[in-house]
């Protein structure tokens, strides 16, 4: 199964390497290829006569429905260019949920939102950043150069988990204080993440 | 005096009733990745479904029928039923998200989980449905959703370069960080938020609802051209918003938060409660409109009496079928699929289905059989078609792009 998603036998190619035009074509064509396997279509020729007269709906959804959950796949990295375009990502969106922490702990101080908004908006970013460690840390790295990636990458995820975690807690008792001390290490790790992001790119 | 205060009255309620929860995250999640980048897909979406809208509402004015009913009576049984399963599981995933929608409203208020919120609310929504008469409901709704023109002063009152802006939206860069798939993504998305399927067949049974007739035509052009248009500031200024205060900062909107706290960190507390309780009701009117829908094109579809003009008693297949499709969204949001990731799917779903819907309606609005003298101007057909031809391309790009890009991640 080494190269294949983890749920299907579809190719999952990560959005933030650059796409060959050849393997674009091809993951273009592939789905339709499933969709036409799944619903029997006969030959090209006939897709319009099968569609009006033999179509079975119940299994034309079930066929969309099975490729638009692909898009949520999460696959073995083969090679290295392709585990460092994911530790990318996670980093980007680990990046994201810090800023989105710090905006909200500005709009926090400034008092300019409800006490619950401050608390589900870090809860949020918690939840991003959890999302994009885990999700990445699931992936096995396929060379020694992406081990040296991981090592990198992992530890700064994990703390900006933990920080924003503290943040999540701190909005929750809507101990400003707390959230305002925050800020420097926060800063800190969203530096240290923009530039692992500049590195990977 | 009083046909000016009825039309202005339209135009205000379209205004309001124009965006939904799909408008509110494609928005955010384009403008806060590309900057104004995808303006000009805001811009398609409001013409198409404009000049669509209009038809659809002159079609049911004129030959007295709704659009649905005449689809399945001009295109045989065979075609409208294809129309109809795929409207009816595009209705039935965006009433989810609406009612998904409208829970974390109520969360980001109450700091209470959304899913404690699903059930009451889909209670709520079933009532109004039930009870509250349709002229009134789509009113109230639409006329609170006014609120959310904050988002317009908060794009005045915003320390932005407006020359910047205005050269993203005018040239549109791929952003180094993105790739050209996600940009197209989210073009189809916002194309999909924009031309909601639902939107023509609500209104062209809310005509036959509301018993217009020839002397309406004037109404329905204000409501769709106008009242869409101006509507469509709304998403705009929503993508603006995102431009100026979430792309500098490298924030990706993912979450119905990070959409508001732009208006938070700009306008303040009571800017966020505007922009909150806009939402609330443009969700919660889109909500009724889905759920209606969903009963509106069952029923024209098997011939049995639909509507609220009628008692529920007198229209118990329209009732059931209305009761069961909100469970059956219920169901879908309580299994806590994330609201916008379903949000995200659903618009996508709706780019594919779209031309099912939006067919029928040209071919309907030229055929003098239902519209009299009143077809089609040249303008309006070749517009028409041009902007069919898009979203028929967009619907074929819709899957495809979904995957490759993992949903526009």
């Amino acid at each position: 199964m080494h190269g294949e998603s983890s749920c299907g036998n579809l190719r999952v190619v990560p959005p933030s390497t650059s796409i060959r035009p050849a393997e674009l074509a091809q993951q273009i064509v592939l789905p339709f290829r499933q969709l036409a396997r799944a619903v029997h279509f006969p030959s090209a020729g006939n897709v319009q006569r099968t569609m009006l007269h033999g179509l079975a709906p119940g299994r034309t959804c079930a066929a969309i429905l099975a490729l638009a959950s692909l898009a949520s796949c999460v696959g073995p990295a083969r090679t290295f260019d392709v585990y460092a375009s994911r530790a990318e990502k996670s980093a980007e969106q680990a990046e994201s949920a810090i800023q989105t922490t710090l905006a909200a702990i500005d709009v926090a101080v400034a008092k300019q939102a409800f006490g619950p908004f401050i608390s589900i908006t870090i809860q949020d970013a918690n939840e991003t950043v959890d999302g994009a460690e885990s999700g990445f840390a699931s992936i096995q790295p396929p060379d020694q150069a992406s081990d040296e990636v991981r090592q990198k990458v992992l530890p700064v995820l994990s703390d900006a988990s933990d920080a924003i975690a503290l943040a999540r807690i701190a909005a929750r008792r809507v101990d400003i204080e707390s959230l305002v001390d925050l800020r420097p290490q926060l800063t800190d790790l969203s530096k240290e993440l923009a530039q692992l992001v500049e590195e990977l790119t | 005096m009083k046909r000016i205060f009825e039309i202005t009255l339209g135009i205000l309620t379209a205004i309001g009733a124009f965006v939904d929860v799909g408008d509110f995250v494609a928005s955010g999640a384009a403008g806060s990745r590309f900057k104004m980048g995808l303006a000009w897909a805001i811009v398609l979406g409001t013409i198409t479904i404009a000049l669509f809208a209009e038809m659809a509402g002159r079609i049911a004015a004129l030959s007295g029928r709704a659009s649905f009913d005449l689809v399945r009576e001009r295109f045989g049984p065979r075609i409208g039923g294809v129309n109809l399963l795929g409207s009816f599981a595009v209705n039935i995933l965006t009433l989810a998200a609406e009612i998904g929608g409208l829970a974390l409203v109520i969360e980001v208020l109450t700091g209470l989980n959304y899913l404690f919120w699903v059930l009451p609310l889909g209670v709520a929504v079933w009532f109004v449905m039930w009870r509250v008469k349709f002229s009134r409901m789509e009113r109230t709704f639409g006329l609170i959703g006014l609120a959310l023109l904050v988002v317009v002063y908060g794009v005045w009152h915003a320390d932005a370069d407006w020359h910047d802006l205005l050269r993203s939206a005018t040239v549109p860069v791929v952003p180094s960080t993105e790739t050209h798939a996600t940009y197209w993504y989210w073009m189809v998305s916002i194309l999909g938020a924009t031309i909601t399927v639902y939107e023509p067949f609500f209104f062209s049974s809310g005509a036959i609802e509301e018993k217009w007739g020839r002397q309406e035509l004037l109404v329905n052009r204000a409501n769709t051209y106008l009242g869409f248009s101006l509507g469509a500031v709304i998403s705009l200024g929503l993508m603006a918003l995102a431009a100026i205060y979430l792309f500098p900062r490298g924030v990706s909107v993912d979450t119905l938060s990070q959409s508001s706290l732009p208006v938070a960190a700009i306008v303040g507390k009571g800017g966020l409660a505007l922009l909150l309780i806009g939402a609330f009701a443009a969700f919660f009117g889109a909500a009724l409109e889905t759920g209606l829908s969903a009963g509106y094109i069952v029923c024209q579809y098997f011939g049995w009496p639909w509507g609220k003009m009628f008692k529920p008693k007198e229209a118990p297949r329209f009732q059931l079928v209305v009761l069961l499709t909100l469970v059956g969204a219920l169901i879908l949001v309580q299994s806590s699929i994330n609201p916008i990731k379903l949000t995200e799917f659903a618009i996508v779903l709706v780019a594919v289905a779209a031309p099912l819907t939006y067919l029928p309606i040209l071919l309907l609005a030229n055929d003098p059989r239902y519209v009299g003298d009143k077809t089609n101007s040249r303008v309006s057909n070749a517009a028409g078609t041009i902007v069919f031809a898009v979203i028929a391309v967009a619907a074929i790009a819709a899957i495809p792009l979904l995957i490759i890009t993992k949903g526009g991640a």
